[in-house]
């Protein structure tokens, strides 16, 4: 037996963001519906209103502001991946949105509803974090911005207000001598969630010394992480391997001590420094 | 909360499509799939309900050229869309050539993953007239068989390719 509710398309983001005043907090959003479909489906959520943003034209571009770049929060990964300035420009991110569900799900389903749902194995977050992510929030008579860091909490827990809408995903894109990477552990290529997940981007100065650095590592904490501690702690030196592997492990250690020992830690914790070390030999070396 | 909905707001919606060529128009609940209603209302059954959750892509339809899990996508999200179903490859009771070529590979064993697996090809053969090997991989990655026939389907496809670069003439001027 489904659950029942009212379904609404509103015609433009003003409408939709009054919906929202009115009702926000009996109602689900519909963008891509690839998380929202399985809990009506289950029943753990009963919405009264299922508002579909999926067809909001206000909100369906992509952006260039001088040094930032704005992604309209319901196009979809098939839409980003495909969009040249995307690909170009954020690399790391195009090959996390490549990573997503399977073809079928990167056809519906959108960075800001990656965001709303906020998994801590979502593949999208890692390579935003490193990018300094943003996001806008629009409710009726107003607009705010918060880092992405800050809006995400917990597992599935952020800061969204029932009467509030993702609007715009802003991110700063990396000069152009960093170089960025995104990988993952996972059973399968496809329709499997990440183990651990991380986005490394950087760069080494004319001597061949790490200028700057952003490492984010998601599926290993409540919500992905950007590990600033250890970024600034490497500035200046030199990515050797014997170093690189060192700074593997260091993160690893780093991040249990964040989040404590769990069941997984035996796993994870080699798990993690494999990843970033890999993660660090493409961004600093070849 | 949900329990105290007063009727009215629950009253069926009407919308319209486009599906497999032919404009249709259908009264729908708010609640019911785009699944639901392509095998309840239209009787067209070749897309099949495997998993209901967008894992296994065996209600893989095409909208608006691109493929998606019929089971995710609410009725109400067809209004005004071109949906693409299986029954629609043939034409006149003839197969068309992607058909052939997973019936010339000995694709099908149960069927259960098939119009899916045909789908997910369709998308990928009208947005690009020589797929990869990898391109035609990930375009199916979304489709699991349990008879474990992939290697077959992924033949069937390349074929399927052959056969229309030379149905269309010189390869060449294909690309």
């Amino acid at each position: 037996m489904r659950i029942k509710f009212k379904y609404l398309r509103p015609h433009s983001l003003d409408e939709c963001l009054a919906v929202l005043a009115a009702h926000g907090d009996e109602s689900a959003i519909l963008a891509g519906g690839t998380d929202l479909m399985i809990s009506l489906r289950s029943g753990s959520r009963i919405p009264r209103y299922v508002l579909d943003v999926s067809r909001l034209a206000e909100i369906r571009s992509v952006e260039q502001h001088a040094e930032l770049i704005k992604i309209g929060a319901i196009l979809t990964y098939s839409e980003l991946i495909a969009h040249p300035l995307i690909v170009k420009t954020f690399p790391a991110l195009s090959a996390a949105m490549s990573c997503v569900g399977s073809l079928q799900i990167r056809n519906v389903g959108t960075l800001g509803g990656n965001i709303a749902n906020s998994s801590p194995a979502a593949d999208s977050i890692p390579p935003m974090m490193i990018h300094d992510a943003q996001v806008m929030i629009q409710r009726a008579n107003s607009v705010r911005i918060e880092k992405l860091e800050r809006l995400i909490v917990g597992a599935y827990s952020n800061t969204l207000e029932p009467d509030e809408l993702i609007t715009w995903i802003i991110l700063k894109p990396a000069e152009s001598v960093c170089k960025q990477t995104y990988r993952r552990i996972a059973r399968r290529r496809s329709l499997s969630i990440a183990r651990v997940n991380a986005a490394i981007c950087g760069k080494l100065d004319a001597s061949g010394l790490i200028a700057d650095v952003k490492i984010s590592v998601g599926s290993v904490a409540p919500a992905p992480l950007r590990i600033k501690k250890v970024e600034d702690s490497l500035i200046g030196l030199k990515p050797e391997p014997k170093f690189i592997q060192e700074t593997g492990e260091l993160i690893a250690r780093h991040i249990v001590d964040l989040v404590g020992t769990r069941h997984s830690t035996e796993y994870k914790r080699p798990a993690i420094a494999g990843l970033v070390v890999k993660c660090l030999e493409d961004v600093f070396i070849d | 909360m949900n329990q105290e909905i007063p009727q009215e707001e629950l009253a069926d919606l009407e919308i319209s499509f486009t599906l497999n060529g032919c404009q249709v128009h259908v009264s729908i609940k708010p609640w019911e799939t785009a699944l639901d209603i392509i095998r309840n209302k239209f009787q067209l059954t070749g897309a099949k309900e495997g998993c209901g959750i967008g894992e296994c892509g065996a209600c893989t339809i095409v909208m608006d050229g691109k493929a998606v899990n019929g089971c995710l996508i609410l009725a109400a999200q067809l209004d005004g869309r071109t949906i693409e179903t299986v029954e629609g490859l043939s034409s006149n009771g003839a197969m068309n050539y992607l058909q052939k070529a997973f019936l010339d590979k000995g694709v099908v064993q149960c069927g259960f993953c098939t119009p899916g697996m045909l789908m997910s090809a369709k998308a990928l053969l009208d947005e690009c007239d020589r797929p990869s090997k990898g391109r035609i991989t990930n375009a199916l990655s979304g489709n699991l068989c349990r008879c474990a026939g992939y290697v077959q389907i992924i033949d069937a496809v390349e074929e399927a390719v052959a056969i229309k670069l030379k149905d269309a003439g010189d390869p060449a001027e294909n690309r």
